[in-house]
């Protein structure tokens, strides 16, 4: 018997039709929306009156130390912030001034030793191969381009994000992404250490489960149907619409929050992204949040908090978004992903009307 | 925390198309499986673990949960895929 000539008709480039129809119709199917009916103002209008009063930023302790040590310091962690908690031992900036040669390009440039003393400290035990090529290229990028010092790069480059971001992640072996340079930048906003002049909306607040499960619930990003995940979504075209759709929608907030007379809107649409993310994490749950109808916050909860993630909660102990967030919508949730690299063994398929749940890890 | 908890990682990549990391695996608690996933969006905010589903864990105490979504979180860092506490 003849077998079938199946790999004969089949192209490398062969994909299943159903993956082919959700390739270009996902978009059609999900149907979403930006700022529909002006939800963007009313968020930026919440956020003006936080931050009106307060100053929000990441949560880094600089310590006494110069916009140009910071520049460095912030740099060179940024670049080995991935698969670990570069915070969680003590300090980085601490770290500086019992250390300060582990940050000075000229002296990292062709010093192995240095580089190992800095990934030590950070606890990157991991990936070697990769992080210390990184620290020794970047210092030579910083020796070469910006006289040794990362705090240059943005006079450098006219304070013009795009390029700044184009300059760090022009190579891959200085050790920057895109979302990495994004970070950088942020942190470097939130810091004081640079001012930009050029394409600042384009700073974004970056995705995640928290940011974008509050642009959903406060109507920023709306889409047709709740978000489930599917194995038809193998390649992550939800996943990648949404993300992109919700960094837009974030713009768009800090777009509209500039129409309120004499506002208080952060540098970049990035710099909001921390109280977002804490909201996200703290006030507005998966399943559960902190907003009629359901119970306010609880004081001994609101004592355990950091002073800045206090500004998450009114006065009468609700979520700053109560009034925004339309009930129907409270319950939505972020999609899960799933990825053509993952193998998690998948659970179950099943969600509720809120979404954020289908076939899951 | 006197019990006997262990963690199983599943499954730990890097997202291309989001530069980020996703993670998942199942957590044994007095005898019953738990289910989380986690992601680190790559922005400086480190992992975040959460229970698959919130309801699945609502049978553990809230301080409970949070001990053990910590352990979670340790285990990631310290890139070892089973650990026993």
């Amino acid at each position: 018997m003849n077998s079938l000539p199946l790999k004969a008709t089949l192209s490398a480039a062969y994909i299943s039709e159903f993956h082919k129809y959700w390739k270009e119709n996902h978009e059609n199917v999900l149907s979403p929306k930006v700022n529909p009916n002006g939800e963007c103002l009313a968020i930026a209008k919440v956020l003006e009156g936080v931050y009106k009063n307060n100053t929000v930023k990441v949560q880094l302790d600089t310590l006494d130390l110069t916009k140009e040590e910071i520049a460095n310091v912030r740099f060179f962690t940024a670049i080995q912030d991935f698969n670990i908690d570069v915070h969680a031992r003590s300090n980085p900036f601490e770290f500086y001034k019992r250390h300060p040669d582990c940050f000075k390009p000229e002296k990292v440039k062709d010093n192995d030793l240095l580089v190992d003393e800095l990934l030590n400290f950070l606890g990157a035990e991991s990936q070697r191969d990769k992080r210390k090529p990184w620290m020794l290229n970047s210092s030579r990028l910083l020796v070469e381009k910006y006289n040794s010092s990362a705090y240059e790069i943005n006079e450098v480059c006219n304070g013009d994000i795009v390029e700044i971001v184009k300059a760090l992640t022009a190579e891959e072996r200085y050790g920057f992404s895109t979302k990495k340079a994004h970070m950088l930048l942020r942190d470097m906003a939130d810091l004081g250490v640079w001012k930009y002049e050029r394409n600042i909306e384009k700073l974004d607040v970056m995705s995640d489960k928290n940011t974008m499960r509050v642009a959903l619930r406060t109507g920023a990003l709306q889409f047709r149907i709740p978000l489930l995940a599917s194995f038809l979504d193998v390649f992550c075209y939800q996943y990648s619409m949404v993300d992109r759709l919700s960094r837009d929608a974030w713009r768009v907030v800090w777009k509209e929050w500039d129409k309120i007379s004499n506002n208080h809107r952060p540098q970049t649409p990035a710099s909001m992204d921390y109280l977002i993310f804490r909201l996200g994490k703290i006030a507005c749950r998966p399943s559960k949040r902190f907003c009629p109808p359901e119970r306010e916050v609880t004081e001994k909860k609101l004592e355990s908090l950091i002073p800045q993630d206090r500004l998450i909660f009114r006065a009468d102990s609700y979520c700053i978004f109560s009034e925004v967030c339309q009930l129907e919508r409270k319950m939505l949730n972020a999609p899960n992903s799933i990825s053509i690299e993952g193998r998690t063994g998948w659970k179950s398929g099943k969600t509720n009307e809120g979404g954020g749940g289908g076939i899951s890890s | 925390m006197a019990e006997r908890i262990s963690v199983t990682i599943d499954s730990k990549y890097h997202r291309d198309q989001s530069d980020d990391w996703l993670a998942g695996g199942k957590v044994e608690y007095k005898d019953k499986g738990y289910y989380w996933s986690a992601q680190n969006s790559g922005y400086g905010f480190g992992w975040e673990v959460e229970p698959v589903t919130e309801e699945d864990w609502s049978d553990i105490p809230k301080d409970r949960s949070k001990e053990i979504i910590t352990l979670i979180e340790k285990s990631i860092y310290e890139h070892r895929t089973e650990y026993v506490f």
